[in-house]
């Protein structure tokens, strides 16, 4: 039972090694060459040149098609050994039901476990939670994908965030003269923090997905363009970051402005009277004093971007992303793909699933992934924030 | 009014000097200044005084009366604030500071200053000394190290932070911090030092051990010092300045100040019976 | 912890114990002219009295420019106050002697030969006293300063018999009555000197001890 149990196991492993990289792979290069085969027989007429490459490309399709095959045979074979077995059980009530060995994930007795071995249970249950890939229309299995797609959103939208809000912060507040139009960008910057997040994800799908997405597609990628697969245009991790970044800006710039003001104006003098230009001032002394926070402000906007869920749904979030955003394709690092996010999931699993009652479990346990990832970020700044006040421990005076 | 560019030999009261150049009896030299916070308000009024070469000056005055205002202009440290504006020109040898030719940053690496608070910068005490050397532009770590070790023991700082170079600066005591601060000023070799009201929040020992540091820097420098402190006037300076109201009310040699002074309203405020 | 300054304070204790030195050569001086006839002796003496003045206002200088500059308190201003006390008396005590030596010219060029009557002895207690005082001055000997001031009266009994012995001589001999006169006022001036050597042995103790002596009950019955 066990052996066999193992046996599916392995075999699942094997379906999956083939089916995702190998056969994935072969898919993405055939993706690419069949677009290049479609544009050039859509042609209506071809050079000397194109005409080769037409046949090189029918080449190289035929060659992917023959390494395809076999994969695909393996995979199909290996299926079918699957469901071979099939398990008898009889339940308490004397029915007797059976099932194939291959739909098994688990076949454990509960009441047979010491306690040790249940707690083990325990966490393996955790951890497989955590770390793979959902099954079944996401009502069963992990929420791997979505995590790490809230954690790449949270990151880039971080980086792409703090230089732009930390400069604007400083030239409000170290450069312009303090006058009526600095007054009138503070409070725009205050209301763009009370603007729903909805109107954002509309923003950011026409000017970042539509505008800028379609703009770089129709330059880099043209062919892909006319052939309606758009690669930028659409939604996708990097312009969902940058429109939560537009979301969290004001945050990170009225902290760092609260936080170069709370600089002494004695340093900022002492540094002038050693000769340091105003930029020296603020390289070397105002930016690292007011560091915690800033830093403070990036928290503060990272659990807000991490937990914000509706301008997503219209700039590259879904239900259920094929592949990460990072992988081992070249060039593995892949912005312009859309990706699975946390609170997404929520909605998702609890909205739209077939079946909600059964979901519920799953609800639960992503929103309590959800919230403990916001208060993990919290902590990690705080923690660093304290020690970079430590080893300034301001002034006994 | 002199010309500036004349230089007057002077004999500095008991100060050591190397170098054979004669010492200039101006060699700050304030010419009908006037100068106006937010454009009307004048707070200085047509002062006119020369500050000798490797001595000390101290500025004294009931309080408001403008003895930082024109300390801060000497370092051109008020061009930071809105609004101000001065008449009449500030040389130093012989060169205006307001000379569009000069460049701020280059004029106040020329000259070194001690605020009232002590402000060390959050950073290492061997980097808050460094700090006017590597906004030069010069980090070799063999000049800098020498440069904490020369302006620490200059200082008089340096047997008690040698073993922490490298800790916070704000781990010292406030006597301390001052005279980390004193060494900052002088770690780029200025040729003047302007301090105001240095020892205002240190008790008598630290105070003693700065105007002791006082004393031997003029060997080296040319000091200006705002004080509220008669006896350290007294005791530190070789000229002093009586300022009342804006205006210049007597210049004179320390001795001359607190011993026979020509203006009644000086003697009242030297002893004390002012107002 | 020394202070910059406190230089200055000790140069001036050092300038008033080489104008003591010299008052004491100067009162010896006039004293062994006195009884040597030694009439280049005497003048030196008055020629060097004029250092002694320019010593006394050179320290009253320094010391006030250091009172207004330098706020002293404690042993510094006790100081400063006995180094402008006793630089006075000093001065006063070249005076005497200075005038000492002008009668001593003069009684020499008269020629007469003159009964001295205790003034040889008076000499010797005086420069006797004024050493003392001063070494007490520069050792520091707050002890030994105290017990000078009982000297006095026997300086001031002697001082008395040769008056009473100078006005016999006076009225027996009218022709030698000048030089007895400038004998007696000889007498006086060496009392004086006394009298200030007295001064700065209670000023020792004040300085060392912070206690004013002067006119207590000790010192007013010894001097009875
Ligand atoms: N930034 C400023 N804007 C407007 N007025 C100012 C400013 N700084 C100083 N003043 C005014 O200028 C006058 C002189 O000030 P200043 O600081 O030079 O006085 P001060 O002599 O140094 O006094 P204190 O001894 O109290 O330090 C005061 O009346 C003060 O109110
Ligand atoms: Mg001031």
């Amino acid at each position: 039972m066990n052996s066999q149990l193992a046996q599916v196991h392995e075999r699942r492993r094997e379906i999956h090694r083939i089916e995702r990289n190998q056969i994935g792979r072969i898919n993405e290069q055939m993706r690419r060459l069949d677009l290049d085969r479609r544009y050039l027989e859509n042609l209506s007429e071809r050079t000397v040149a194109q005409q080769m490459q037409l046949d090189r490309i029918h080449e190289r399709i035929a060659v992917l098609q023959s390494d395809f095959e076999p994969l695909a045979a393996q995979a199909a074979a290996l299926r079918r050994q699957l469901v071979e077995n099939r398990l008898e059980y009889s339940l308490a009530t004397g029915q007797v039901r059976s099932i194939t060995v291959g739909d098994l994930v688990h076949v454990y007795a509960p009441n047979q476990l010491h306690f040790l071995q249940r707690v083990v249970l325990f966490f393996q249950h955790i951890w497989s939670f955590l770390s793979e890939y959902p099954r079944e229309a996401n009502t069963e299995g992990g929420i791997w994908p979505a995590i790490f797609g809230t954690f790449i959103m949270t990151v880039l939208m971080s980086a792409a965030v703090t230089p732009f809000g930390v400069m604007a912060a400083i030239y409000l507040r170290e450069y312009a003269r303090q006058g009526l139009f600095v007054r009138a960008v503070r409070i725009a910057i205050n209301n763009l923090a009370g603007v729903p997040s909805i109107v954002f994800g509309i923003f950011g799908l026409g000017f970042f997905v539509y505008f800028m997405g379609g703009n770089i597609d129709r330059i880099f990628f043209p062919r892909a363009t006319e052939m309606g697969t758009p690669t930028f245009g659409t939604g996708g991790v990097l312009w969902a970051s940058l429109t939560l970044a537009l979301l969290t800006v004001p945050v990170v710039i009225v902290a760092t402005e609260e936080a170069l003001a709370a600089v002494s104006r004695g340093v900022r003098e002492g540094s002038l009277a050693c000769g340091a230009s105003k930029w020296q001032t603020i390289q070397y002394l105002v930016l690292p004093a007011a560091a915690p926070g800033i830093l403070t402000g990036l928290v503060l906007a990272m659990a807000r971007g991490a937990g914000e869920v509706a301008p997503l749904i219209l700039v590259g979030v879904v239900a259920f992303a094929p592949s990460l955003p990072v992988d081992g394709l070249f060039p593995f690092i892949h912005l312009e793909r859309k990706f699975m996010h946390l609170g997404f999931h929520i909605y998702d699993l609890g909205f739209q699933s077939p079946d909600s009652e059964a979901a519920q479990p799953m609800v639960f346990a992503t929103t309590l992934i959800l919230i403990l990832l916001v208060v993990a970020l919290n902590l990690a700044a705080i923690l660093i924030r304290n020690r970079l006040r430590r080893r300034y421990a301001s002034q006994a005076f | 009014m002199p010309d500036p560019a004349i230089k007057t030999a002077v004999t500095p009261q008991a100060s050591v000097t190397t170098s054979d150049v004669p010492l200039r009896a101006d060699y700050i030299s304030v010419r009908n200044f006037n100068f106006f916070y937010n454009g009307v308000h004048q707070v200085l009024f047509d002062l006119n005084l020369d500050i000798p070469e490797r001595q000390v000056t101290a500025f004294i005055g009931p309080s408001g009366c403008g003895k930082s205002t024109l300390l801060r202009n000497i370092n051109r440290m008020n061009d930071l604030i809105d609004g101000i504006r001065h008449e009449g020109d500030i040389f130093i040898d012989g060169h205006s500071i307001f000379d569009p030719d000069i460049e701020v940053i280059s004029l106040r690496k020329r000259i070194g200053m001690v605020f009232q608070k002590s402000n060390p910068f959050p950073k290492s005490i061997y980097e808050n000394i460094v700090y006017s050397l590597r906004v030069a532009g010069r980090h070799r770590k063999s000049e800098l190290d020498e440069v904490v070790e020369r302006s620490l023991h200059a200082a008089a700082l340096w047997d008690e932070v040698k073993d922490r170079l490298h800790q916070s600066a704000f781990g010292l005591s406030g006597g301390q911090m001052q005279r980390l601060c004193i060494a900052r000023a002088i770690a780029n070799q200025p040729e003047i030092i302007l301090m105001d009201e240095p020892c205002s929040a240190l008790d008598p020992i630290a105070t003693g051990k700065i105007e002791d540091l006082i004393h031997e820097l003029k060997k080296q420098f040319t000091i200006v010092i705002v004080t509220h402190n008669m006896q350290q006037a007294a005791r530190v300076s070789d000229r002093t300045a009586f300022f009342y109201l804006g205006k210049l009310i007597e210049y004179n040699s320390t001795e001359a100040i607190f011993m026979n002074p020509i203006n009644s309203q000086t003697e009242a405020y030297v002893s004390g019976r002012f107002g | 912890m020394k202070r910059f300054y406190q230089g200055e304070l000790e140069n001036l204790r050092t300038q008033l114990l080489v104008m003591a030195e010299r008052t004491v050569t100067n009162i010896s001086d006039a004293l062994a002219a006195l009884h040597g006839g030694d009439i280049q002796l005497a003048e030196r003496v008055i020629k060097s009295d004029d250092v002694i003045d320019e010593l006394e206002v050179a320290i009253d200088a320094e010391a006030s420019r250091y009172i207004a500059l330098r706020s002293p308190v404690a042993s510094d201003v006790r100081l400063l106050i006995v180094i402008m006390k006793v630089s006075h008396d000093l001065e006063r005590m070249a005076d005497e002697s200075t005038s000492i030596s002008k009668r001593v010219i003069r009684l020499m060029e008269s020629r007469h030969m003159l009964e001295m009557g205790m003034l040889p002895e008076l000499s010797l207690q005086a420069v006797d006293l004024v050493r003392e005082v001063v070494e007490c001055l520069v050792g520091d000997d707050s002890g030994k300063a105290e017990s000078l001031p009982m000297r006095d009266k026997e300086i001031d009994q002697m001082h008395r018999r040769n008056f009473q012995f100078f006005t016999e001589k006076v009225q027996g001999s009218p022709e030698l009555a000048s030089d007895y006169i400038d004998l007696i006022f000889i007498s006086k001036a060496i009392e004086r000197i006394c009298d200030h050597a007295t001064n700065i042995a209670e000023e020792i103790v004040y300085l060392l001890r912070g206690m004013d002596i002067r006119h207590t009950e000790k010192t007013k019955r010894a001097n009875v």
